[in-house]
């Protein structure tokens, strides 16, 4: 009768299981002289993969997903402050997609190379003011009506543009000054902003969305 | 940079709301032309004119004014259009508009008016800022 051999010997569920021993046999033969396996250095191009994995996933999420930026400037007061504020931008509403009026969006400026935060308050075929209403505050000067300071002119947006404005109108450069913009220069939306601590976190709604419908009645 | 594009006074805006960005009239489902006052739902947003109270001192307060920008979401075959109608509501223009589609519907037009002049008389925000 055979003696009894089990299916596995030690030196295979050793190797199996990448179990190394530092024994002074081991040392001596060829094997030991290889480093251990390491999951992380143990292969030489695999630290060099996971980076490169790594920064692709995240070029992909800041391309096409969100990402944070800090909003700075007195134009969109009092909705972003003029300083210390950072905004989460959804880039899938990149070029105007799924874009309402309302919104709040990041874009390229058209005159110059910078990006500026405005609200939009006109998409392909909407009608806008082109000029800036006056609140009660400001009061007109003498032989100068709303006529003739142009506040009542108005204008279609053309295909393919939008009309942004800034909520602070007083310190604001936008649609007023270089005409509709197009929709291929919008970044993204903004979809909330955070001031110092994350916990001051805010989702920015739409007042056109969640206004409650005005009573035709009253 | 965008096309030639041609600016109207407000009063007009019941003709020229009926021409869509291509150039053509718009349809509607019924066949009707865009009623502005009857089939538009009534929108509002505050937008600001903001001044810094005392621009000599350092960290003066910025005191912001409400300004009340009315709009009609109107819908066509096309779907949906947004019309601001901030300088049109109140107007004689959108009075008879009202009143030659929808009689009895003249007293809908005085209610944003009233609404902001009171809401533009409030001031809303005080803000301290560097």
């Amino acid at each position: 009768m055979p003696p009894f051999r089990p299916p596995f010997s030690f030196n295979t569920i050793k190797s199996r299981l990448h179990i190394r021993f530092n024994t002074t046999k081991s040392s001596t033969t060829p094997n030991s002289t290889t480093p251990p396996k390491n999951p992380i250095f143990g292969h030489p191009f695999r630290t060099l993969i996971a980076t490169a994995k790594l920064v692709a996933f995240t070029h992909l999420f800041i391309q096409y997903g969100f990402y944070t930026s800090p909003a700075a400037g007195p134009s969109m007061l009092p909705t972003m402050e003029v300083l210390g504020e950072w905004m989460l931008v959804s880039k899938w509403h990149r070029f105007g997609r799924g874009v309402s009026v309302g919104d709040v969006v990041v874009f390229n400026i058209p005159i110059n190379d910078g990006h500026g935060v405005k609200r939009v308050l006109g998409l392909p075929g909407d009608y806008v003011l082109v000029n800036t209403p006056h609140s009660s505050a400001s009061s007109l000067e003498e032989g100068v009506t709303e006529e003739n300071r142009g506040e009542k002119a108005m204008m279609q947006i053309p295909k393919g543009h939008c009309w942004l404005v800034g909520d602070n109108m007083e310190a604001s450069r936008d649609s007023r000054l270089y005409g509709p913009v197009p929709l291929a220069l919008i970044r993204g939306k903004v979809v909330a902003k955070v001031r110092q601590h994350p916990w001051e976190f805010q989702w920015l709604r739409n007042p056109l969305d969640t206004l409650p419908e005005y009573s035709l009645e009253g | 940079m965008p096309p030639p594009s041609q600016i109207f006074p407000a009063k007009d805006l019941l003709s020229q709301v009926q021409i869509g960005p291509d150039g053509r009239k718009r349809k509607t489902a019924d066949g009707r032309g865009i009623d502005l006052a009857k089939d538009c739902e009534l929108l509002s947003l505050l937008q600001y004119e903001c001044h810094v109270l005392h621009p000599g001192i350092r960290d003066s307060p910025v005191q912001c004014w409400p300004i009340t920008r009315w709009f009609r979401r109107c819908q066509d075959m096309n779907g949906r259009f947004t019309v601001e109608t901030t300088a049109w509501e109140g107007t004689a223009e959108a009075a008879s508009g009202s009143t030659t589609s929808t009689p009895g519907a003249q007293s809908n037009h005085q209610v944003p008016t009233e609404q902001a002049s009171k809401t533009s008389q409030r001031l809303v925000t005080a803000i301290n800022h560097i």
